[in-house]
């Protein structure tokens, strides 16, 4: 089929232009000053290095780091277990089950994400029509409680790849040698399956760490993670617009991401489980 | 031997166990389905602020067509994804049959750059994109690119990635051999791409196509940072709307559109569910 390898070559050529030059042209704003985005007043600079490295910006990364490792933990927690028992179930179309249970997945994340928040306001819907009366509108709380809503989908897809494709002899065989399920699970199918967990991890704690929309949405300004920073950096609409700023801190969240690709490439280098 | 207690002890474990599975799926599902179902009451809440139930209503399913700003959005949101998704799906699929024909390594790189935009900070896509529009609409003198035009390239760009991953193992799938014997029936490589490769890896495009539209349709991050001011999608209505809470009677009409969004999911994946299981049946008695 050798004929067809010239249809790379575009795809190749696409993605410098799209992925490869604005990466290359981050790279040079995170050295350089200017005002706005005239590059002609432009002049190098490590001042974007000095204005990264303040209180606002550092809290932005721990906060990203904190919530998104903890909606990823329950991520895990919630989600292997649907994947295994689903993958368990004995009927014909699991995958189809899968489907009807992640099907709010399709519906607009950001209503979504809105109609959450306003659920946990302690005047509203809930309180008129249930009687119940939440106060956790704009907490940490609900930015994790939102994150393990919108991602949990993403988790529990890949650990379900995986585990519909271990072959059910090696399950027979272990029970065969005597051990019970538990021990079947914890030496066969655990560690078969941790190729989908990973990717479930990355799939689930990247978008979550980087996520502007739901703090935005939920706390309205008030939680900042680091997709806030880099939106007011390099939004259209704000006045704290700085270009090197934000070019630096997509380059530092690319470095992240560039090590997670990586640690894919490793366990799944089709990227099947990205799916 | 096990004695008769044992017997009945296990036989209550194992249904203690599914009772445990089942209240744990119920629980996830409601999890999940609670905010769909909020959305859906609200839609025919004649509460217009939403605050309290006031009676079941179809007005919003009447005024959601006379707003003008809706009625763009969506048919910005319906276009896009519908072009984008046939774009990339097209495309997509003829650079997975590019990468899938080169040399291990070669593969390999470009497997890694196609998962970048997957991978990446939807955030940081977006940026990316942005950057490239606003230097190109300098180098052609025109600073006022963004708008439609943009918004579709960003769609297809950030949908092709999707359909290389789900064409890509149905390729790996082909024999071989079926390629060489179109080529000795004296097939052209074209006729034989159209004959023997696309009817084999036409599940792979299918999924591709699917996802790719999901993707589209409600996309957010990377349009608001690349479709100017102009123009908005659905998301990004929402978006505009945030900030106008309570007493303007906007969201409800939001919550129609979306209820109807998620009335066809539904029909969709049950016409599909159907087509398969007597697709099954028949292979079945075959």
């Amino acid at each position: 089929m050798n004929k067809y390898k010239r249809f790379a070559f575009p795809y190749l050529v696409w993605m410098i232009i799209l992925t490869i030059v604005p990466i290359i042209l981050m790279l040079v704003l995170s050295f350089i000053q200017m005002e706005g985005f005239n590059l002609s007043s432009a002049k190098f600079s490590l001042s974007a290095f000095e204005k990264t490295f303040n209180r606002e910006i550092i809290i932005a990364f721990s906060n990203s780091i904190k919530l998104a490792t903890i909606a990823t933990i329950l991520c895990v927690i919630i989600g292997y277990p649907v994947a295994y028992i689903v993958s368990k179930l004995k009927i014909q179309n699991k995958f189809s089950f899968l489907l009807i249970l992640i099907l709010p997945m399709f519906t607009n994340m950001l209503l979504r994400v809105n109609t959450i928040n306003r659920l946990l306001l302690p005047e509203g819907f809930l309180k008129n029509v249930f009687g119940i009366s939440l106060n956790y509108s704009g907490t940490e709380f609900a930015v994790v409680l939102v994150m393990v809503v919108v991602y949990l989908p993403f988790m529990i897809f890949p650990i379900f790849t995986v585990l519909e494709k271990i072959d059910p002899s090696l399950l027979e065989a272990s029970k065969d040698l005597g051990a019970n399920n538990w021990k079947t699970f914890m030496k066969v199918t655990l560690p078969l399956s941790l190729k989908g967990v990973s990717s479930g991890i990355i799939m689930v704690f990247l978008p979550t760490a980087t996520s502007f929309t739901i703090p935005q949405i939920v706390s309205r300004g008030r939680i900042k993670l680091i997709g806030n920073i880099i939106e007011e950096k390099l939004g259209l609409a704000t006045a704290a617009v700085d270009y090197p700023v934000g070019s630096l801190i997509s380059i530092l969240i690319l470095v992240i991401v560039l090590g997670a690709l990586y640690i894919i490439s490793r366990v799944d280098a089709e990227g099947e489980t990205l799916l | 031997m096990m004695s008769l207690n044992q017997v009945k002890k296990e036989k209550v474990v194992k249904k203690v166990g599914s009772g445990l599975k089942f209240t744990f799926l119920a629980l996830v599902m409601f999890l999940m389905y609670f905010p769909i179902l909020i959305i859906i009451i609200q839609s025919f809440n004649a509460n217009g602020q939403g605050t309290d139930f006031g009676g079941f209503t179809f007005r919003w399913y009447g005024e959601m067509f006379k707003d003008t700003n809706l009625m763009n959005a969506i048919v910005v949101t319906i276009s896009i994804s519908i072009i984008s998704t046939i774009v990339a799906t097209i495309l997509g699929t003829l650079f997975a049959i590019g990468i899938n024909s080169l040399n291990s390594k070669r593969r390999k790189r470009m497997i890694l750059i196609n998962n970048v935009p997957v991978l990446n900070a939807e955030v940081v896509t977006g940026v990316s994109l942005f950057f490239v529009f606003k230097t190109f609409g300098i180098l052609i003198g025109n600073e006022y690119l963004l708008g439609y035009t943009t918004l579709l390239i960003a769609h297809i760009f950030f949908s092709i990635p999707y359909v290389v991953l789900s064409v890509l193992p149905k390729l790996n799938e082909i024999d071989k051999n079926l390629y060489d014997a179109a080529l000795d029936l004296g097939c052209t490589p074209a006729s034989a791409l159209r004959k023997v490769i696309i009817p084999s890896i036409m599940t792979g495009i299918l999924t591709g196509a699917m996802l790719a539209f999901t993707m589209s349709f409600d996309d957010f991050v990377i349009s608001y940072m690349v479709a100017g001011e102009e123009i908005k999608n659905f998301s990004m209505w929402i978006y505009a709307n945030q900030k106008l809470s309570g007493r303007s009677l906007v969201w409800p009409k939001g919550y129609a559109y979306n209820s109807i969004v998620t009335l066809i999911t539904l029909f969709a994946l049950i016409v599909y569910n159907i087509i398969a299981a007597k697709k099954n049946k028949a292979k079945g008695k075959a």
